[in-house]
């Protein structure tokens, strides 16, 4: 019943759908010859994505059911999916509010509707369980945000962060198309359900058979190309460049679009093996990168004076952190606890949106403020900034607070339950791995601890320094509006860190278990049946 | 059959691995990104057509297919850009651009 699924898939991906529409109807309010109707732009993209939430949230009242526990097209809508909408709606919003003043009026409307393909490619990502779905929300997600950075500012310095963005971004992809290209070699097919995983599995366990230098490269490769997305060390080259010339809350989107859907590919990759993340060549990659991301990260950071840059190179040491996670794996504990200590995959979900709030946070506020003119970027730049603007210096101090990990902000939750999650994995890995798992558990702290050190620096410029010439924001009011939200929610998940957690257990869930296979009833089987019969290739 | 287009695939996308890193001209670079997506093409219709085992498939012709698409996309932007930087400097050669360095 092709057409029955196709209803099913369609009214499934309305939000994402709506996103689309005002994404055009966006791009074409730019040529409108009125200045009041390009002003009107950040307003109607903001209503889209508030108007792709309600539908998320009450579509069922309609009749809407986007939420179908099933696999159309290469979709499920699982736990994981479900996650990956809500926080992309719920950060768009926030990325709304920060750059609504960004770019300059006759390009706002190309900008925004960027803004809205990449958050409805970010949407598509979450559900994807077909090579070729993964792989087009991907690039949908990466190809706009090359252009947002170009249009984020005039002059010639975003037009080389973009290009330096782009052609590292395009080569990334080409490595991850090759790593595709080998896995759908060793499945038979684009799905990525649990043939697809028995396939891998098999082809893994077994050196001798054809398959498994195959599937071994495919894995690698696949994942290599996407520690672009969430830049991590072999493909960390551009993040500093990127953020620096890219305008303060396009720098903010960065660390948190690209980011989850790099995670989430990953994860989604890495489910095809049954997570055998504990042993074997992916162990070892997975602990490489992430010591080279987390100890290369942080040091390049500690050799900053320019925020930006020390944030570009904060976020590489922030992916070491998550591919500890990755590292740990979903549900180690083997009981379902309340908790997501135990839980890898769960805890470096939530952190993923944590350090995303708090990096947005953080880059909303060096957007906000001007020194004589031009944007803050600097040290100096923020120094002193408790006596004139104390909101500003106190969110800018919490927002690095969070960064750092310090007690009780989330992103102490989000550490605790990554590296608590890590030595849980430990107990279930074989000898061997057990010591390296607690190694690697070990340097992650150190780093952490590291890292306080320039946290701090910025924390204590902004807090204790006096300036005789103090950045002074600009008088907008939809950025602090932004950031003041930043600022509230990563209060809101210090204290009541407990529904995104059970967000991200939900999320989970499904990496353990890949969704049935259901192409017995589906065309490519039936021609696959026909050509048993007459032995002939279908074409 | 399946391993000689697995060959040319993988030369395709290793030579364009190599133009990429050594070669400083814009447009060359990113020809060289083609290079590669020609040679994921390659291995994606040998897949398809010679499977390891079962049944051939039509999920690699589709999705190479959509990923010409993707590099097309890729052109436009790419090539776009290009033009901004040429502007600007005049020249195409990659190592001219150095606004943005560590101090």
């Amino acid at each position: 019943m092709p057409s029955a699924a196709f209803a099913i898939s369609i009214t499934s991906l309305v939000p994402e759908l709506i996103l689309a529409a005002v994404g055009c109807v966006v791009l074409l309010m730019t040529q409108a010859k009125s200045g009041s109707v390009r002003r009107a732009v950040p307003g109607i993209t903001l209503s889209g994505i508030v108007l792709a939430i309600l539908i998320l949230r009450f579509g069922h009242l309609l009749g809407i059911s986007v939420g179908a526990d099933s696999i159309n097209g290469g979709l499920v809508f699982d736990g994981l999916a479900g996650f990956v909408r809500v926080s992309a709606l719920i950060l768009g919003v926030l990325i709304v509010l920060v750059s609504w003043v960004q770019p300059a009026d006759e390009e706002r409307g190309e900008f925004f509707s960027m803004m809205l393909f990449s958050l409805a490619g970010l949407m598509l990502v979450g559900p994807s369980a077909d090579l070729i779905v993964l792989f087009l929300a991907l690039e949908l997600v990466s190809i706009p945000t090359y252009i947002m950075v170009a249009l984020s500012r005039p002059g010639p310095r975003p037009l080389e962060s973009a290009t330096k963005y782009f052609y590292l971004g395009a080569m990334a992809a080409a490595i991850t198309a090759f790593g595709f290209s080998y896995l759908y070699g060793v499945t038979g097919g684009a799905a990525l359900d649990a043939g697809a995983v028995d396939r891998i599995v098999d082809a893994l366990r077994d050196p001798d058979s054809p398959a498994h230098n195959l599937a071994t490269i495919g894995l690698l490769l696949s994942v290599v190309g996407l520690l672009f997305k969430i830049a991590a060390v072999p493909l960390h080259f551009y993040i500093a460049d990127v953020y620096q010339g890219a305008a303060s809350p396009v720098a903010g989107l960065l660390g948190f679009v690209p980011k989850l859907a790099g995670i989430v590919a990953i994860f989604k990759i890495i489910s095809l093996t049954g997570w055998a993340t504990t042993e074997g060549a992916l162990f070892w990659i997975l602990w490489i990168v992430a010591v080279l991301s987390m100890t290369i990260g942080n040091v390049l950071a500690l050799r900053q004076t320019n925020i930006k840059r020390m944030l570009a190179y904060s976020g590489i040491a922030h992916s070491g952190y998550m591919l500890v996670g990755i590292l740990a794996g979903p549900i180690v504990a083997g009981e379902r606890a309340e908790s997501i200590m135990g839980d890898g995959t769960a805890a470096v979900l939530y952190y993923v949106v944590i350090y995303g709030i708090a990096n947005l946070g953080a880059f909303a506020l060096l957007g906000l403020l001007r020194v004589r003119g031009r944007p803050c970027e600097t040290l100096r730049d923020v120094a002193g900034l408790l006596r004139y603007y104390p909101s500003i210096a106190l969110l800018m101090a919490l927002s690095m607070f969070t960064l750092m990990g310090m007690p009780p902000t989330p992103g102490f939750w989000g550490k605790l339950s990554i590296f608590g999650s890590a030595l849980a994995a430990a107990e279930f890995a074989p000898a061997l791995y057990h010591d390296w798992i607690i190694a690697l558990v070990i340097i992650a702290v150190l780093n952490s601890a590291l890292a306080a050190a320039y946290y701090l620096r910025v924390i204590a410029a902004v807090l204790l320094f006096e300036s005789d010439e103090p950045a002074e924001p600009t008088p907008r009011e939809a950025p602090m509006i932004g950031a003041l939200l930043c600022g509230f929610l990563l209060l809101v998940f210090a204290f009541y860190p407990k529904p995104l957690m059970r967000l991200g257990r939900d999320a989970s869930d499904r990496l353990l278990v890949p969704p049935p296979t259901v192409q017995v009833e589906s065309t490519s089987a039936i021609v696959a049946e026909a050509t048993l019969l007459d032995e002939s290739p279908p074409f | 059959m399946l391993v000689a287009y697995l060959l040319v695939g993988a030369a395709l996308f290793a030579l364009g691995l190599i133009g990429f890193v050594t070669r400083r001209n814009l447009i060359i670079m990113f020809l060289c990104t083609e290079l590669m997506f020609q040679g994921i093409v390659v291995n994606l219709v040998a897949f398809g057509r010679y499977p390891l085992d079962g049944n051939p498939t039509l999920d690699g012709q589709v999705f190479s297919l959509f990923l010409l698409a993707v590099a097309a996309a890729e052109a436009a932007l790419g090539l776009a850009l290009v033009v901004l930087l040429y502007r600007y400097k005049g020249t195409l050669d990659a190592s001219v651009w150095k606004l943005l360095k560590d101090v």
